[in-house]
């Protein structure tokens, strides 16, 4: 078994990394909000357990597509549209991707808060050594 | 009436206790996301020890019940199958923390009594 210490600073650390590819996706998504035709990406957390030290950490699956269908839009104008004149959106949700984004960040922040506490609990055990 | 060293002893279990339950912490935060997770935690060392005091087995020594084996910590779940709250686990963490302080520190003075004792210059 290693050290709690060090299982703390590994988990923090998978933690932080999860979230920033969560808010990576949620900002690819928000920037493709105009894209015409564009699917939003999903993508959920596993926990990931190893076998040998116990040891639970949390990684990410790939992205998924959500193939929902977008808004369609009445322009017989536009190149991309179909024979009816109707175009499509692309199936972001503004409002839902910016929650996803600060979610991330709030849950980062936590990550990055255990991280920190386990360097000064370090901190404190090495200054035994230093008396 | 506790023996300096017994000090040592307990007060070394009391500081792998609070990383214990601090790295569980770190993970329920880490998975706190995670469809399905259960939050988990360790025993409180105020109850292990009384547990042990009862059934007489050394204090801070490794007989007795396991001090850091873990157990799922019951609460109310979101839609997710998930029971971390995000706010529960941080107050926890700054406690176990402050605990590892405290652990730390008692062993620190402990140190210091004992050079006292033998008349080493500090």
């Amino acid at each position: 078994m290693i050290d709690p210490l060090s299982q703390t600073m590994n988990a923090a650390a998978s933690g932080m990394r999860a979230q920033s590819q969560r808010l990576s996706v949620a900002s690819e998504n928000l920037s493709n909000a105009d894209t015409h035709g564009y699917k939003r990406k999903v993508m959920s957390f596993t926990e990931q357990v190893d076998r040998e030290t116990g040891q639970s950490t949390v990684g990410v699956s790939r992205p998924n597509l959500d193939r929902s269908q977008g808004e369609m839009i009445h322009d017989p104008t536009h190149p991309l549209a179909n024979e009816q004149g109707y175009v499509e959106m692309s199936n972001v949700d503004m409002i839902i991707e910016m929650a996803d984004a600060r979610e991330a960040n709030r849950s980062f922040e936590a990550n990055l808060t255990t991280f920190k506490q386990a360097g000064e609990m370090y901190r404190g055990l090495l200054g035994l050594l230093r008396q | 009436m506790a023996h300096p060293v017994s000090l040592l002893e307990l007060s070394s279990s009391m500081a792998r206790h609070a990383a214990t339950r601090h790295s569980l912490v770190s993970q329920n935060i880490a998975n706190a996301d995670t469809p399905g997770y259960k939050a988990q935690d360790v025993a409180d060392f105020a109850d292990v020890m009384k547990a042990q005091a009862l059934s007489g087995g050394e204090l801070g020594g490794e007989s007795g019940i396991n001090p850091l084996s873990i157990i799922e910590r019951p609460s109310v779940g979101s839609p997710n199958g998930n029971t971390v709250s995000l706010e529960d686990e941080l107050m926890r963490g700054a406690k176990a923390q402050q605990d590892h302080e405290m652990a730390v520190s008692i062993y620190r003075s402990t140190l210091t009594m004992m050079k006292t004792a033998v008349g080493k210059n500090l």
